[in-house]
């Protein structure tokens, strides 16, 4: 009877194993970034920007792009933050897909630096695979440089 | 005059690898439970069981275990050792990206990893313990039955000896 007991302990042991790396190999196959010198300011007082992310999904399950929340950063200050505003993006497994995202700036004391700080980019994305119950939560983090750029309207 | 025989006795080196094998598959088993009911594993494991069998799971198993050795002192050695190593492979499961290049090798995630084993081997120590003495006190015909100890009644005609002694209790 105890052989009988680990045997299946063993089969169920490997198994979980098996769905816990393939998960998590799930996961770090979506890869987050910048698209360079996709950043420009949409008015002149820098009230307002625009910056291009580009989400790669390497992963073999379709991914759902929930809750972007991305903060624009002065000098590694926080200056402001797209607000939630960005929509739900859908990724399918081995494609890229790339979404505008727009910054409100509110710190009002750092504001008229927005032409001569070096900018970044802070926060944090929700991700939901096919097949795969729990949602990855991913931390961002990235440099966008000096933009002194106003869009023309 | 009673003709009695005895069940064949196992040889120390045959019980020793029964106890050995047996331990190695309780043990491989009640590490599939915790690798199961364990919260850090809870939404990337499926089933997922409730934390109650990190308590129930070790007292049967090493009530198993205790069942068939004579020893209490190699019982409680064995359920001892039991609980650490199943509580070993949890943090080698929750270690395993890491050794397989998945996610990076952090301390953060050794430490991890580390508390988890070492949290479980606590909670399950203590069941684990008393399934172990509760199954070796109410094993103990088991146990003679198995080891050729009992006097199993008259022998069969093939057994019988004109010489033969009666087994001295």
């Amino acid at each position: 009877m105890s052989l009988v007991i680990g045997a299946a302990g063993v089969w169920t042991l490997v198994d979980a194993a098996s769905q816990y790396t393939s998960t998590l190999r799930t996961f770090t196959q979506l890869e987050i970034r910048y698209e360079p010198d996709s950043f420009v300011w949409l008015d002149p007082e820098f009230n307002r920007g625009r910056a291009t992310i580009v989400f790669t999904n390497n992963s073999p399950a379709d991914a759902r792009i929930d809750d972007i929340n991305l903060n624009l950063l002065f000098d590694g200050e926080f200056a402001g933050s797209n607000y939630g505003s960005t929509e739900s993006l859908d990724v399918a497994r081995g494609e890229s897909q790339a979404v505008e995202v727009e910054f409100q700036v509110t710190s009002r004391s750092i504001q008229s630096h927005g032409g001569s700080a070096v900018l970044g980019l802070g926060g944090s994305v929700v991700v939901k695979f096919r097949g795969i119950e729990r949602d990855l939560g991913l931390r961002v983090r990235g440099t966008i440089g000096q933009v002194s750029t106003v869009e023309e309207t | 005059m009673v003709d009695v025989s005895r069940r064949p006795a196992l040889s120390l080196p045959l019980r020793i690898a029964l106890v050995a094998a047996q331990w190695m598959a309780l043990t491989l088993a009640l590490a599939s439970v915790n690798v199961h009911a364990s919260g850090a594993l809870r939404d990337y494991v499926t089933p997922s069981i409730s934390d109650s069998y990190l308590v129930l799971t070790p007292f049967l198993l090493a009530g198993l275990l205790g069942a068939t050795i004579g020893s209490l002192r190699i019982v409680l050695a064995l359920t001892v050792a039991m609980c650490v190593v199943s509580a070993a492979v949890l943090g080698g499961v929750l270690y395993l990206p890491a050794w397989l290049g998945i996610t990076a090798r952090t301390v953060g995630l050794q430490n991890y990893a580390t508390q988890h084993a070492l949290f479980v081997t606590m909670w399950t120590l203590l069941p684990a313990v008393a399934g172990g003495v509760v199954g070796h006190f109410l094993g103990g015909s088991l146990r003679r039955a198995a080891t050729g100890d009992q006097i199993a009644g008259p022998p069969a005609w093939w057994d019988r000896q004109s010489d033969e002694k009666p087994h001295d209790a």
